[in-house]
């Protein structure tokens, strides 16, 4: 079905099946679905130039994490390349150190300098080559500047040297033409070489070292409960059974089966004096739908079914990245313009309520500050409310009309957004697709007609009455085509005299068109007798209608005994 | 692992073989929500729980259709289902491998089929193909007349893992033929562990024979080749040294908040607290700088975070610790951030930073200190993945090449894997962009009037400088996902795309890109990431596989399933030789970032490949 159309000039049906592929599969990865997961970080061993050998056990590296770039470096300067990596997962780094037992003689480190001049500081594209006594091709290392996957690496030239190797001679090939020869250079230590200098001066690391450990990484573990602030606030979309809820209020939804739940209602109805001072309203909804169940706490309290749970749930969703089920207890800060501006996943403390309540009233970029764990600056600006995310959530969810409504009333009362407007549009047409789908299948039909194609009309229109049979215009304009088309071969004078007189009993003899039409199927059949009473009734009961000179136009031939052809809906 | 097939009917062919490595264990959104902690309403639980009524989420409303073809069991890939079943022995074979001394003969005999015959699962003889410091490579010879006793031989196999630390044993199917009750599938085989005299690997490939009539398979026979088996030696000092390389995480970063609060949390922890209007993904693509920031002369580390998490500056203490230098150093970037270099974009002795921020790219003045001042932002055309600098002009200083992947600026729209299409040859992807550095901090686009347009429509995730035909200023290969890559030949300055010519289009979901010598000759060779997909590898062998397609087409079916390629460039520039197969380096799995690095000090060039796509709890995979 959606397998990726050939080229981008695809029919556009092709290609809307694809992008729904992609986005089915995008929503499970924000649903925790693993993917390619838990795949184990691969290294090859090069065998002197005869192939490569996977060691990715052996070396220590096959880690399950899901990496993403790797560099290397001799971090603790004992000669060998150690590595770094970004993660996906946790732990988000890692440094791997490399524990091989080198002799002195096996490795070289060189590093470039250029002079800001001719030849940029950092030396990029410098290339240095180690000539290895008794070897017919140098070493090679050229200086990058950020290469393979979103890394930098260092800057450090590393070469391993091999057994028993000598070091005859380096050279260093530096951008735009520049060729500097040393010698006297030695294994196992790390040399400076400046642009223009005829020295490859050495570099001592300091001393010190604070020893490495071999130690497995202690990630924390993944937390349900959660306090997520809304930079950019929205409202609820309509819950089934709740009205209009106007904020400021704390929404909680709670549930009988979950001692979280009682304890956290139990601990804000101690509480109670402190929330009720602040003005902060407390409502609170049970989702096993027992409309007695919160009685007990000193809250306005009501019950609700899985269709508000859903609609709770939906929301939450669409604030963050990561699409899991709303647990109970949850909670929703709303402000005073009915926006929520923080959800709890879990339970939450009167102390941290009213410390949020607070809150609510800060300016913008002190709210977005609030939402951070960590401080740090930004360069975007505080972002807008995307009720996009919420209408998209609900569609998903089969919900087009409680999206529609949630962006309705999202455009009556933000400035013209035109994104909003473009997904209204749409939303209101599918919506009134949905509620008549003959209407496009007959609009469908009728193209292809006007086309020209009356072979494939006729088949769109069949279709149209099987999926749609109500689909009155269908049979007529079908009707029409078969009793009329110029064409003798489209022509099927039965078929459309019985339609005809379907539709003229489902009138009841009371629509003109019908009756003319009837007459058009009669003559077309060859009973221009009974051709003449259709249409003259037609006539009659068209009375001033400018129709009825159409229809005596036709009138006049069935008198002369021949049928009307002709492309009446053309015209 | 190998539920990937399902995916196979949502994108059916080219989709597939990127996501046919799914590896969860169903995806029907019916069962999405199990009720945990809601077995009994009466006794009140302790923990979260869903709220009621989400444990049956109904099916997406307008994906209905995609979600259709989700199911396996609706497949009509024959050959998958078998495959799958397979999948499921062979995985609780390697379960009991894993677990030697508690292996009972029933586990075993209950796999194996009553006329089971097989050779040795471990080789008889040994020949040494590789020796040095760190590593030996032995190839077995593994003809042998096969004999009956599936027990034995696993006993056998196992034996030469003479310490009690438990073993990791994987197989993955790659290739399956099924005719008359009978499959023979075709299985990479690795198993690893401790022995007396160190580490020990062995790597194999496994022909194997079922007895498949019903939904249980029955293995009827095994021919084991391609055998070899790795030792690195350890020292027995038991001081942790019994790999290559060890976890030293801790003893660098252990002490800053920030590894402890923020880096030790997974990128979905924060996705599930963090706003999504941050600018959070759940592909989570961030990598890091190593360069010296403060002058000492030792090297430094930028850490590239998602949105609403400040990138992290970390400063190398003299005794090789780190220490945060974040809050001080103005360069905590909370926006979404993929990369950095640390460079001397102004040539005035100290490194700078450029960040790249999503749809921007920020180059910020290193003030000295550490401490780092904005010098100059600017607009991207696309979403800005690696960044990689050159002096391409040759005039002394540094530019800057912008890998566009996303067109569109909105997320949310396309989603983080974006809308390649068509898939296998993506031409709707973002604008790269190359910045000419004029001094003074401007940066001036030339990416058109250099010539880098050409081809400029694909989904660039990597870019790597290299003056691969020596005539002395740096050509620039760029990694495109979802199709062919670019290698731009500078001519004094502009720029040509011979990627075409030089057979290096690599027509695959390009993800990395690396230079070096690896064969010593005096030329410079290439190493892309790619995919490896098994599932990817068996379905386009199959007969059913694109029926009436050509032979054209389907290679490059198969050629995307293939995994990461190495191309051997030559001396005068001309023809890459595709050595990926003959050399043996295409399986590095979901493969991302992978570069050469001598880890042994031979000199010859060996290969790390960071993998993995998206691990969440609810698989076991491999």
């Amino acid at each position: 079905m959606s397998q990726s159309p050939l080229s981008a000039d695809a029919p556009r049906a092709e290609t809307v099946r694809y992008q729904q592929g992609w986005r089915a599969l995008n929503r499970l990865l924000h649903e925790d679905r693993s993917f390619s997961g838990n795949e184990r970080n691969c290294a090859f061993l090069n065998r002197g130039g005869k192939g490569f050998t996977d060691i990715s056990a052996v070396s220590g590296f096959d880690f399950p994490d899901d990496a993403r770039a790797v560099v290397a470096t001799d971090w603790d300067f004992d000669g060998d390349l150690d590595l770094w990596l970004t993660c996906r997962t946790a732990p988000r780094v890692r440094f791997l150190e490399n524990r091989s037992r080198i002799a002195p003689e096996k490795w070289l480190a060189i590093k470039l300098e250029g002079d800001g001049g001719k030849v940029s500081r950092d030396a990029l594209g410098a290339r240095a080559e180690v000539w290895l006594e008794g070897e017919q091709v140098p070493l090679l290392r050229t200086v990058h500047g950020g290469d393979a996957f979103l890394s930098q690496g260092s800057s450090w030239l590393h070469f391993g040297l091999g057994d028993k190797a000598k070091v005859s001679r380096v050279v260093i090939r530096w951008p735009g033409g520049g060729i500097g020869e040393f010698s006297g250079i030695e294994p196992g230590g790390f040399y400076m070489v400046r642009f223009g200098n005829p020295v490859a001066v050495r570099w001592d690391h300091p001393s010190g070292q604070k020893p490495l450990v071999a130690a497995a990484q202690d990630p924390l573990p993944d937390e349900q409960a959660a306090r997520v602030v809304l930079p950019a606030r929205l409202p609820l979309p309509v819950l089934e059974g709740i009205g209009e809820l106007k904020g400021p209020m704390l929404l909680n939804l709670w549930s009988k089966t979950c001692l979280s739940c009682t304890e956290e209602l139990s601990e804000w109805s101690a509480g109670y004096d402190r929330l009720r001072s602040s003005g902060l309203k407390v409502f609170i909804l049970n989702a096993d739908g027992d409309s007695e169940a919160g009685g007990s706490y000193p809250f306005r309290s009501a019950a609700v079914g899985p269709s508000a749970v859903r609609g709770l749930d939906l929301f939450q969703r669409a604030v963050l990245d990561r699409w899991n089920p709303l647990p109970v207890p949850s909670s929703f800060l709303i402000d005073g313009e009915g926006r929520v501006a923080l959800i709890y996943k879990g339970r939450v403390g009167v102390d941290q309520l009213l410390e949020d309540y607070k809150l609510l009233g800060a300016e913008p970029q002190a709210w977005r500050r609030a939402a951070l764990a960590f401080p740090g600056r930004f360069i975007s600006s505080l972002p807008k409310p995307q009720p996009l995310n919420v209408s998209s959530q609900l569609v998903d969810a089969a919900q087009p009309r409680v999206a529609l409504r949630y962006l309705e009333d999202f455009a009556a009362v933000n400035p013209v957004d035109a994104d909003v407007d473009e997904v209204i549009g749409v939303l209101r047409n599918e919506l009134s697709r949905l509620a008549n789908p003959g209407r496009a299948l007959l609009a469908k039909a009728d193209a292809i007609r006007d086309a020209g194609n009356p072979g494939a009309a006729i088949a769109a229109y069949r279709e149209t009455l099987r999926r749609s049979p109500k689909t009155i215009s269908a049979a007529e304009h079908l009707a029409w085509l078969l009793a009329v088309h110029p064409d003798k071969s489209v022509r099927r004078p039965a078929e459309a005299l019985a339609l005809a007189k379907r539709l003229v009993s489902i009138s009841r003899n009371g629509n003109p068109s019908h009756l003319d039409l009837l007459g058009a199927a009669q003559a077309a059949s060859g009973d221009y007798a009974l051709a003449d009473k259709s249409a003259r009734a037609a006539v009659e009961l068209l009375g001033e209608d400018p129709e009825a000179n159409k229809v005596r136009e036709r009138l006049k031939l069935y008198l002369e005994g021949k049928p009307y052809l002709g492309e009446p809906w053309r015209e | 692992m190998e539920n990937a097939w399902f995916c196979l009917r949502v994108l059916q062919s080219m989709v597939v073989l990127c996501l046919l490595t799914w590896l969860s264990p169903g995806c029907n959104p019916r069962e999405e929500h199990p009720p945990s902690g809601t077995s009994s309403p009466d006794v009140p639980v302790m923990e979260i729980i869903p709220a009621p009524g989400l444990e049956n989420a109904p099916v997406i409303g307008p994906l209905a259709d995609a979600w259709s073809r989700i199911d396996p069991k609706k497949d009509g890939w024959d050959s998958e289902a078998l495959s799958a079943a397979v999948g499921v022995k062979l995985k609780k074979l390697a379960g009991l491998m894993e677990n030697p001394s508690v292996i009972g003969n029933a586990d075993i005999e209950e796999l194996v089929d009553g006329d089971f015959k097989a050779g040795s699962l471990r080789a008889l003889r040994l020949e040494t193909i590789h020796e040095d410091s760190a590593f030996t490579v032995h190839r077995g010879i593994t003809e042998d007349s096969p004999s009956d006793g599936m027990i034995e031989k696993v006993r056998h196999l196992l034996a030469v893992f003479d310490r009690p630390e438990p073993l990791h044993a994987a197989f993955k199917i790659y290739r399956i033929d099924a005719s008359e009750g009978l499959a023979n599938a075709r299985v990479l085989f690795q198993l690893s562990g401790m022995t007396r005299r160190g580490g020990l690997q062995i790597n194999s490939e496994w022909d194997t024979l079922w007895k498949a009539q019903s939904e249980e398979p029955k293995l009827l026979g095994i021919k084991v080749s391609n055998y070899t088996e790795v030792r690195y030696l350890s020292d027995g000092s038991g001081d942790g040294s019994e790999t290559l390389f060890v976890d030293a995480t801790a003893s660098i970063l252990g002490n800053t908040e920030a590894y402890k609060r923020q880096l030790l949390r997974s990128t979905d922890y924060w996705r599930s607290r963090v706003a999504r209007d941050f600018g959070l993904d759940v592909v989570a693509n961030h990598g890091l700088a190593i360069g010296d920031v403060n002058g000492d002369g030792l090297e430094d580390i930028y850490l590239c975070q998602q949105g609403g998490l400040p990138n992290r500056l970390f400063v190398r203490n003299t005794d090789g610790t780190l220490r945060d230098m974040t809050e001080t150093s103005s360069a905590g970037w909370l926006d979404y951030c993929a990369s950095a270099l640390i460079l001397d974009f102004d040539n005035d002795g100290d490194c700078d930073l450029a960040v790249s921020q999503d749809f921007k790219i920020l180059f910020m003045d290193n003030l000295g200190e550490a401490r780092f001042e904005l010098a100059l932002g600017l607009s991207t055309h696309a979403q800005t993945f690696s960044i990689s600098a050159a002096d391409f002009d040759l005039d002394g200083d540094l530019d800057l090449f912008l890998c566009g992947y996303n067109p569109a600026a909105d997320r949310s729209e396309s989603g983080a894997l974006g809308e390649p299409l068509p898939y296998h040859d993506a031409q709707n992807g973002g604008r790269n962009m190359l910045l000419r550095n004029d001094g003074d901090w401007e940066f001036v686009e030339v990416t058109a009037a250099v010539g880098l347009d050409q081809n400029n429509n694909r989904f660039s995730f990597a870019a790597s400088w290299e003056d691969y035909d020596n005539d002395g200023d740096p050509d620039l290969y760029v990694s495109n996902d979802y199709g062919r890559n670019n290698l731009y030949r500078n001519d004094g300055g502009m720029f040509i795309d011979v990627a075409a010519k030089l057979g290096v289009e690599d027509m695959s979901a390009g993800m990395s890109a690396n230079w070096a010598d690896f064969n010593r000759d005096g030329a410079l060779d290439l190493y892309i990431s790619n995919m490896f997909s098994s599932a990817g590898n068996r379905i386009t062998y199959q007969r059913q596989f694109k029926p009436g397609a050509g032979d054209k087409l389907i290679a490059g079916y198969r050629r995307h399933a293939r995994g990461n390629s190495l191309f051997e460039g030559r001396l005068d520039g001309g023809q890459f030789r595709d050595a990926s197969v003959s050399a043996g380096v295409t399986m590095g799995r979901w493969a991302w970032g992978s570069r050469f690095a001598d880890i042994n000090n031979d000199g010859w060039q060996d290969l790390v490949v960071a993998n993995g796509f998206i691990s969440a709890p609810d698989t076991g995979d491999l």
